[in-house]
Formats: C-alpha cells, sequence, structure tokens
C-alpha cells in the first residue's frame, strides 16, 4: 500500500515535470523565433531604406525626382493609396529598383502592418507585415508584428540633404499571446532627399 | 514494487536534471535575446552618428539613443567617444544577473 501510494506520487511529480519541460521547450521555440525576426527586420530593413531612392536601373530615363521615403497614418493610407492598415500604425513607403518579373524596375515599395484575416487560438486576430509592390496584391512579410511607427529624419549635413528613418516596432508570437517584444531600428538613407 | 519505485525515482532523476539543463538553456536564449538588441542598438547608433555630423546634433542623438536603451534594456545605457581620427568607440551596457557590456568601433 504504501509501495503504491509512493508510485503515485512519483508518477504525478514525474508528469508534472514533463508538463514543465514541455511549457518551457515552447518558451524557448518563441523567444528563439522573436530573436530570429529581429534580426531578419534589422538586416532587411537597413538594405531596404539605405538603398531608398536608388534609380539606377532607369538608365534611359532621367534621374527620378519624386519623395523617396514617406511615411503614412492608418488615415492617410485609406484616403491616399487605398490601402487598409491597422489603426495607430504607420505605413513606409519607399522607391528603389527592385527585381520585378525578372527585370529591375524603379517602383514604390509600402510597408504596412494589416489584418491577415487569420485568428489564433484565443480567436484573437493575426497582424502581419505586409509588402506591397506597386499596385501588385500585398505580399506577408512577417506574421505577428503588432505595432511599426514611424519618424523620418531630415538630417543637416554640410553637402548633401542626408534623411534618416526610425522604426519603433512590436513582434508578438502567436503561441503565447502574453508575449511581446519591442524594437528600435534606425537607418540612415544613402541616396537623394526624402 | 520496489523495483517500480526505483525505476520511477531515476527517471524522475533524469526529468529532472532536464528540467535544470531547459531553466539554463532559457536563461541562455534570453541573455542571447539582450545582446541582439544591444547589437542592433549600437547599429542603429552608429547610423546616428553618421547621419549626424555636428557636436550638438550627435549629443541630441546620443540623448534619444539612451532612452531607447533604457526601454529596450534592463538598466541599459550607452556613451561613445573619439578614439582616433573618424573612429569611434561606442558602447552599451545592461544588467541582467550581472552587468553587460558590448562596444563597437565604427567610422564616424
Amino acid at each position: 500500500m504504501i509501495a503504491l501510494s509512493l508510485g503515485a506520487l512519483l508518477c504525478i511529480g514525474v508528469f508534472n515535470l514533463f508538463n514543465t519541460m514541455l511549457r518551457l521547450h515552447e518558451k524557448q521555440m518563441v523567444e528563439s523565433h522573436v530573436q530570429e525576426k529581429m534580426r531578419f527586420m534589422a538586416q532587411f530593413f537597413r538594405e531596404k531604406i539605405a538603398m531608398a531612392g536608388n534609380g539606377s536601373c532607369e538608365k534611359n530615363k532621367k534621374p527620378p525626382r519624386s519623395m523617396v521615403i514617406r511615411k503614412y497614418n492608418a488615415d492617410q493610407a485609406l484616403d491616399k493609396l487605398g490601402l487598409t492598415i491597422k489603426p495607430k500604425t504607420d505605413l513606409l513607403q519607399l522607391r528603389e529598383c527592385i527585381r520585378f518579373h525578372d527585370r529591375q524596375h524603379y517602383l514604390p515599395i509600402e510597408f504596412f502592418i494589416a489584418n491577415t484575416y487569420r485568428t489564433n487560438t484565443h480567436q484573437k486576430s493575426i497582424y502581419a507585415l505586409f509588402m506591397k509592390i506597386n499596385h501588385h496584391p500585398r505580399e506577408e512579410l512577417m506574421t505577428d508584428m503588432t505595432r511599426l511607427r514611424l519618424t523620418v529624419y531630415h538630417c543637416t549635413h554640410s553637402k548633401k540633404n542626408r534623411g534618416a528613418v526610425k522604426m519603433k516596432y512590436t513582434l508578438a508570437s502567436i503561441v503565447d499571446s502574453r508575449f511581446s517584444q519591442r524594437g528600435v531600428l534606425y537607418v540612415g538613407v544613402r541616396k537623394v532627399r526624402v | 514494487m520496489i523495483e517500480v519505485l526505483i525505476s520511477l525515482g531515476i527517471i524522475s532523476l533524469v526529468l529532472l536534471s532536464l528540467l535544470i539543463y531547459q531553466l539554463d538553456m532559457i536563461k541562455s536564449i534570453n541573455q542571447s535575446r539582450l545582446e541582439t538588441i544591444a547589437t542592433i542598438q549600437l547599429m542603429n547608433f552608429s547610423e546616428m552618428v553618421l547621419m549626424n555630423t555636428s557636436h550638438s546634433a550627435r549629443n541630441k542623438a546620443l540623448k534619444i539613443w539612451n532612452k531607447d536603451n533604457a526601454h529596450l534594456l534592463p538598466q541599459g545605457a550607452g556613451d561613445y567617444h573619439e578614439i582616433d581620427n573618424h573612429q569611434c568607440q561606442m558602447t552599451v551596457h545592461w544588467f541582467s544577473g550581472k552587468h553587460e557590456t558590448q562596444s563597437t568601433i565604427v567610422f564616424c
């Protein structure tokens, strides 16, 4: 009888240990995914923003004179671009040479957070970072990004009129709804005016 | 019955050691997350210094950067100084159990 009860107690303990290990593993996965996303954000946007205004692919045309970086809030995005983005977030529009349909084109690219129309296990909407090239359908770039705020700077420089963009973002997780990670990215524009 | 008890004891010991290992992993993942943030922050500031060439603009940028450091890292703060002609050393430090520091030397 004693052995049975001791055995039952040990079994409960082992079961609890196993459950805790599963939860820890889940947490590890969430943390590592978020880190991966942060690194991706840093690498991807550093390259994109730095090259904004690069119209080198348009060899036979005059150099582009339109603004290369623009920021729109949710209302402006709907009015001027016809895009529904998450309220209280910003849309980033860049113009640069991008490979599209097997050729380099100087096109506007928009980055914004919008509803994916999918829901998580708690029946909450999943938001994602989308990329949209010119008038083509949006592409999901990164799932579970919940906030994107932008500041566009005009930096004083002795010879060139330089600009910079500061992005403040929040990453979430489908697996753990309580988890969120804030991040900041500051990138200087290497090309013309903003 | 005693054999079952012993085997259960061994299993629980193994699982306990695995649990400790996973806790260690969580700690190191958290550490690595903070290091990633610190690296990104250093890259951000190197861009800020490149974009803002005047002394006053750089001091303003440093204040903004330190505000972000305090938000993103536990007790996070940073500083920079010119070590040579057009070479700046940037340092960011934070506290997570112990004082951690990360620094870089960039063209400025």
